[in-house]
């Protein structure tokens, strides 16, 4: 697989490992659809498809400089536990070691976080992560 | 037929294994002719033909540090930084094969850099011991 999926599976494994710890309902590529506008079963939930690499070759190996963006989606009426579950993920993934299939993961650094209220009672939290990978 | 040509396919290769992660690759070719201007010379300066001092090649790499090959190099015995092996490959162009430099270089700069948000990065300056050899492509 390319490293669009291995990336993506290597993220979803260690946010879904994770999933009791940050207090989190579920981890989804494509969240699934509230029953209704009322319906908070399924929050608090991440988000974590968005996945973009940009190709970061050397002369004797493949490489990428990824940039991922992890959304936390809240319905508690404040942003307490959407801020909370961030810095959970940042405790999970910042300077870690995330393993790749097939690739050599070798820096992940979180780039900037943001948190803000959507419509229908929702608290939206949006992270990006750096990471550089090169061909294993 | 000539052409442009990539500048990821110009290679500095040792023991004819391209030394690894190098992201930008360069030569430099030195030297100096005599100036013998006199007062004759209406102050423009004027060279003893033919004759060129010092001349030197100048071989460069920097990229992505990768496999310690020249750090062990660089960190090792003195012998260890004098290079018989050493060959530069230029870009084949169009349809000629690779132009070829080959000779004794010395590796007289070694750096290595480690930024907080990036990877190892490395550059290398290697430089002439004596003449080299120029292959064309053909």
């Amino acid at each position: 697989m390319g490293i669009e999926v291995e990336y993506q599976k290597a993220l979803f494994a260690t946010l879904n490992a994770a999933k009791a710890g940050l207090g989190v309902v579920g981890v989804y590529d494509i969240a699934p659809q509230a029953a209704d506008g009322g319906d908070a079963s399924l929050f608090p939930y991440v988000v974590m498809g968005r996945i973009f690499p940009v190709q970061s070759d050397t002369q004797t190996k493949n490489g990428f400089e990824i940039t991922s963006r992890i959304h936390v989606f809240s319905r508690t009426g404040s942003m307490l536990e959407c801020k909370t579950i961030q810095g959970g993920i940042y405790d999970l993934l910042h300077r870690a070691s995330l393993p790749v299939a097939l690739f050599n993961s070798y820096l992940l650094l979180r780039n900037d976080t943001d948190c803000f209220a959507e419509q229908d009672s929702k608290i939206h939290g949006v992270c990006e992560y750096r990471g550089l990978v090169e061909t294993a | 037929m000539a052409g442009k040509a990539a500048g990821k396919l110009c290679l500095i290769k040792k023991n004819s294994t391209t030394i690894g992660g190098g992201r930008t690759v360069g030569m430099t070719v030195n030297g100096a002719p005599i100036n013998v201007e006199d007062q004759g010379d209406s102050g423009l300066q004027t060279l003893i033909a033919d004759v060129i001092t010092g001349q030197s090649l100048e071989l460069t790499i920097e990229g992505y540090e990768e496999d310690q090959v020249l750090r062990g190099l660089a960190l090792g015995a003195s012998s260890g930084r004098f290079l018989s092996d050493l060959t530069f490959e230029f870009p084949p162009s169009g349809a000629l094969a690779a132009d070829e430099i080959s000779g004794d270089f010395f590796l007289s700069a070694y750096s290595e850099t480690g930024a907080l948000e990036d990877g190892q990065t490395f550059s290398a300056t290697f430089t002439s011991d004596g003449a080299w050899t120029f292959t064309p492509g053909v």
